[in-house]
């Protein structure tokens, strides 16, 4: 094993090597210079924790062969990390990558954002998504080419924001969170609950802390960002994908919350912010969506998203952003090239006329086209 | 708004804390034990890692009691997956109390007697190593889809 690890280790720093050449034979471009470098950085800094490892006289002692082989792997792991996600993006940015990541240049420095923009990639095969720490972003091959879909670049904006501004967003919201979960725990054991729904709110608690809070963080940040639009888009995206509206509830686990609580928050962020009509249309539209598809609430789901709680984490947010300086979508700004205007116009003209919806869009789009290949 | 966006969360939470402890792991054995390369380490090097371990030691006694008091909060560099909070207590299920007080007991040397560790200690820090290292490789294979 021990000569096996070592090799290991100098297949990994010449992995690193080479990875790390690539990106410095990449030709200059301002746009991806900091995604670039950052990724040159940890790779080499990696190759350096391997050359010292395997100069190190321990290597190799049995007493030490799991840590360093947990240590290898994690090397390993992260640069392959770097290898499938950031070094792709700089690699093969292409022109639909440049247009992703001008549009949110623009709409970033529109809005105050507090942090570098981030690189946008257009080859998603997972709808968007984003890797908070490297600050790159993946939305599908034809974001670019509609309006209605891109209020979801600030779902992945407000995932970025949640994890560099923790402590401003979310606050002590936690210990609120386990206040009522000890509360329903307490049901409990005065049998006002069965006694199996004690480990079933103890895995609440783990969802919620581990995956959910970012939901409905991001899902809060792009509300105050755009507005309205970003509740229509959900609505939108719910009727595309077809998952189900009340899932999980209790006892059942999913990466996500459930998409009719994720709503609520949406509508509670439009109700603090003043759009109360808005929030209420939204409603109508989507209780219209649940009954065309047959969907109803299951028992004991009230008690995984309660109302208190989303209202309470929805004026957190906001609070966190006004502090933050972030401009809400209660604050327009220039309305000839601001784009959260221009997403909720979208999203309005598609409402009120989805028949003549169609030209008009192509119109906005071939204009921000032009304006955002200038310099290209 | 993909599972990716939480799983690459996930797994940089779950990567730190397996590195943090299986490197702080390597430094304390070297001392222990004296082995070669041990008068490399530098004492403010060695104190850092083991505050730190210790510290991610008392929060994880926090985490794993049952019924949680109420929210864990600390000043860790390093997060502690819930995932991994839920493999230790359905691990150690049938002595979990006995768990805690030994974690809390290392966590204590750790903090203020380094010199009184022992070889049990160590193997206790192993322990807890290989659960790290085995939830890190998990979320890693979803997120790399392996």
């Amino acid at each position: 094993m021990e000569q096996f690890l070592q090799g290991l280790l100098r297949d990994l720093e010449q992995h690193c090597a080479v990875l790390r050449d690539r990106l410095a034979a990449i030709p200059a471009d301002p746009e991806l210079r900091a995604h670039a470098m950052k990724a040159y950085r940890e790779l080499e800094s990696i190759r350096r924790e391997v050359v010292q490892l395997l100069q190190d006289p321990s290597l190799g002692l049995s007493i030490l062969m799991p840590n360093h082989l947990q240590v290898y792997k994690r090397w390993s792991e992260r640069v392959c990390v770097i290898e499938s996600y950031p070094f792709l993006f700089v690699e093969r940015y292409a022109p639909s990558d440049r247009h992703m990541t001008r549009l949110c240049q623009r709409l970033t420095s529109q809005i105050g954002w507090p942090l570098p923009p981030p690189l946008v990639a257009a080859f998603s095969n997972q709808y968007y998504w984003t890797m908070t720490e490297f600050n790159i972003i993946c939305v599908p091959a034809a974001e670019g080419a509609s309006l209605l879909g891109l209020p979801d670049l600030c779902h992945e904006l407000g995932h970025i924001l949640h994890l560099a501004r923790w402590e401003t967003l979310v606050g002590n919201f936690l210990r609120e969170l386990a206040s009522y979960i000890f509360q329903e725990q307490r049901r409990v054991a005065t049998e006002q609950r069965p006694t199996e729904y004690r480990s079933l709110y103890t895995v609440l608690f783990a969802q919620w802390e581990g995956s959910w809070l970012l939901e409905f963080v991001a899902d809060m940040v792009a509300t105050y960002l755009v507005g309205p639009a970003y509740g229509w888009q959900h609505v939108r995206l719910c009727a595309s994908t077809s998952s189900a509206a009340y899932h999980p509830t209790l006892g059942e686990r999913a990466d996500h919350p459930a998409d009719e609580a994720r709503l609520r928050g949406m509508v509670a962020v439009l109700t603090h912010m003043g759009a109360t009509e808005a929030g209420a249309r939204i409603t109508v539209l989507w209780n219209s969506y649940l009954d065309a598809s047959r969907e109803g609430c299951p028992q004991d789901y009230e008690v995984c998203y309660p109302q208190t709680l989303l209202e309470s984490l929805a004026e957190r947010i906001i609070a966190g952003c006004r502090s933050l300086g972030v401009r809400g979508f209660d604050q327009p700004g220039n309305p000839a090239n601001d784009l959260p205007t221009l997403f909720g116009e979208a999203w309005e003209r598609f409402l009120a006329d989805p028949k003549t919806y169609a030209a008009w869009e192509r119109s906005q789009l071939e204009t921000l086209r032009q304006e955002l290949a200038v310099g290209t | 708004m993909s599972d990716m966006s939480v799983l690459s969360h996930e797994y940089k939470t779950a990567s730190e804390l397996s590195q943090h402890i299986s490197t702080a792991l390597i430094l304390l054995k070297k001392v222990h034990y004296h082995l070669p390369g041990e008068e490399a380490i530098r004492p403010e090097e060695l104190d850092r890692h083991r505050h730190a371990l210790a510290t991610i030691l008392t929060t994880l006694v926090g985490l794993l009691t049952v019924p949680r008091p109420e929210p864990v909060t600390s000043v860790l560099t390093v997060s502690i997956p819930e995932t991994l909070v839920m493999r230790l207590q359905a691990e150690r299920r049938g002595d979990l109390i006995y768990y805690l007080d030994d974690l809390a007991g290392v966590a204590e040397r750790l903090r203020e007697q380094p010199f009184q560790l022992e070889g049990a200690d160590l193997a206790l820090l192993d322990q807890l190593a290989t659960v790290a290292d085995a939830e890190a490789s998990s979320v890693y294979r979803r997120l790399m889809r392996i």
